[in-house]
């Protein structure tokens, strides 16, 4: 090995050059507790950072160092896209190479460690439309961008298997092909799945969902009456990947069978469904002025290994709900913050109404619209508010989209 | 350096251990404040350091040394009570200040007690020093980044794939 090799190996964090030579064991500890940009900007400046940051033990101290805190990190939102009316908007993130002009003729599918999933709506947008419907007869054109390289694919539609569920982006383990990569499956009313990989190029085979445990019989989503939220996606150990969807019957009707609910849908080696119920608290302390489809947003506790969460727009404040543990469900109430807080300054008009908008797993972060503020964003973690936009009339949540880093894929994929 | 008295008498809190810096200057300190160094623990747990024969820490000069006890015996009590979980949030929140504070230091300092805390292996040191560090590296370039962390000038071909990087990953230097 030449001496200038020898000589990066280590390197001396010192003004001078005699200084004592900082063993990376130290750089590791600070790189984990630096954000993410701090991390890429470090990645840059050489071929030793960028080995010692790709290997396991990094991440092993970034998830201790990020559990220290709060479970998530907020730079990894890059920033949020929208529309005004008509006009495009990006909320920090200029940099980024995502068209925010698409989100006129198309609207939000998921989005998720920089790829955002687009679909093309079927009319004009009119105002205050719901969220992601269902069995949508036939979807035109079905996009993936990656907003971080501008990249687009264009997908065909599942060919095996009808519209049922909105689609979910599924993170793609480290497979050692370098380049950045996604999975997206697509689940039919009986949540038979076919998954595209963008490593094949194609959707892969249908699966099968085999069993379905529920007090309540399983409901198929039904056009126009019911509403299905975009999905939630959590990893556990080894391939198991759960996916989960908050389903409403009706709005008329919230409880019994007809209760908001989450239909988990566990992928993996075996497929199986389960019926999550809400406890009927949740509904209850909404009040009479939200409804579920505005006043629920799936969540998770933390990052990158958290429980399943719901928040709730209560009447004094938003909660939010984790469930403990999946076998026997306990959902367990902590209050996020107080309503009054979401406010412009000078104070104005108390706020009445609330519409989640999305949520960011990886960041923590609440995207929601008040009638008296506008388009805000909440952070889980650090509680911290932000209005983004105060002319948020027409906005409705198939327009906007958070932009979201997964740092482990990005450095894989910017390998040596 | 006299060692706050310490009203718990558990643990043997009277009992005190002598170590000796490079530059050979002597410190006297509770055995309990040392062994917050994973390092020292077991050598200060079979008897060393007592009467006049002092550990010698040839590794660390007199002034991080003191530096680095000033911390041990700040954190010792909460130490001793297993990571605190009796502790007050004012006592807390003193900890809390005393820290911000104690790495609010010049940089050469700070690395020597990086270096210090990493050989003395002493944990809640060595992330309070780390994180110290990561905020000085924040919003900095490449470049800056590049002489904080004390690494020698980039080759040309070093230079180009930083360049290439900073195009390709523009929202991280936004």
């Amino acid at each position: 090995m030449s001496m200038a090799n020898k000589r990066r190996r280590t390197c001396t964090i010192s003004d001078d050059d005699d200084g004592e030579p900082l063993p990376l064991d130290l750089l590791l500890e600070i790189l984990a507790r630096s954000d993410v940009r701090t991390v890429l900007r470090c990645a840059a400046t050489s071929k030793t950072i960028r080995r010692v940051i790709l290997g396991q033990d990094f991440h092993r101290r970034r998830r201790l160092a990020l559990l220290r805190t709060d479970g998530f990190d907020p730079a990894l939102l890059l920033g949020v896209s929208y529309m005004v009316n008509t006009a495009p908007v990006a909320f920090r993130g200029e940099h980024l190479r995502f068209d925010a002009r698409l989100l006129r003729s198309h609207e939000l599918v998921d989005s998720r460690d920089g790829f955002v999933v687009l679909q093309q709506r079927e009319k004009i947008p009119f105002h205050d439309r719901l969220p992601p419907r269902c069995a949508v007869p036939i979807i035109c054109d079905l996009r993936v961008c990656d907003s971080l390289t501008g990249e687009t694919y264009r997908l065909p539609p599942p060919p095996a298997i009808g519209y049922g569920y909105p689609h979910a982006l599924l993170l793609t383990h480290d497979d050692g092909g370098g380049g950045r990569s996604f999975q997206l499956l697509a689940a039919d009313r009986g949540l038979r799945t076919q998954t595209f990989s963008s490593t094949d190029g194609r959707w892969g085979p249908v699966l099968e969902t085999t069993h379905y445990a529920s007090q309540y019989p399983y409901s198929a989503p039904v056009e126009h009456k019911d509403y299905t939220s975009r999905p939630i996606v959590l990893y556990g150990s080894g391939a198991a990947v759960h996916v989960h969807w908050l389903r409403l019957r009706s709005k008329e009707c919230m409880y019994g069978s007809h209760a908001p609910h989450i239909v988990a849908l566990d992928v993996g080696s075996a497929q199986l469904a389960t019926r999550i119920d809400l406890p009927p608290e949740c509904v209850s302390r909404m009040g009479w002025i939200q409804n579920a489809t505005t006043g629920l947003q799936l969540a998770t506790s933390s990052s990158p290994t958290g429980s399943l969460a719901v928040l709730v727009a209560e009447i004094l404040v938003i909660s939010m709900w984790t469930l403990e543990d999946s076998s026997t469900p306990a959902w367990i109430r902590q209050v996020v913050i107080k309503r009054q807080l979401i406010r412009k300054q000078p104070p104005g008009p108390r706020t009445h109404y609330i519409r989640f908008m999305g949520f960011g797993q990886r960041s923590g972060t609440v995207l929601l619209k008040t009638d008296s503020v506008g388009l805000v964003q909440l952070n889980l973690g650090s509680k911290d508010v932000v209005i983004i936009e105060t002319d948020s009339f027409n906005l409705n949540c198939t327009q906007l989209c958070l932009h979201e880093i997964n740092l482990s894929s990005l450095l894989q994929a910017m390998g040596q | 350096m006299a060692a706050p008295e310490s009203g718990d008498g558990n643990n043997g809190a009277a009992r005190m251990v002598t170590l000796i810096s490079s530059d050979n200057t002597r410190f006297e300190v509770e055995a309990a404040a040392a062994s917050l160094s994973q390092t020292l623990q077991l050598t200060i747990l079979d008897g060393g350091g007592g009467g006049g024969d002092g550990i010698p820490l040839p590794n660390v000069d007199s002034a991080t040394l003191s530096k680095v006890l000033e911390y041990c015996i700040k954190h010792a009590p909460a130490a001793a009570n297993g990571g605190a979980p009796n502790a007050t949030a004012v006592d807390r929140a003193e900890l809390e200040r005393f820290d911000n504070e104690f790495v609010n230091i010049d940089q050469s300092v700070l690395y020597s007690l990086i270096m210090a805390a990493h050989n003395l292996e002493i944990e809640g040191l060595q992330s309070l020093v780390a994180k110290k560090v990561a905020d000085m590296i924040k919003g900095k370039s490449p470049m800056e980044i590049r002489r904080t962390l004390g690494f020698p000038d980039p080759t040309p071909e070093e230079q180009a794939e930083m360049n290439a990087h900073m195009l390709e990953y523009g929202w991280a230097y936004e």
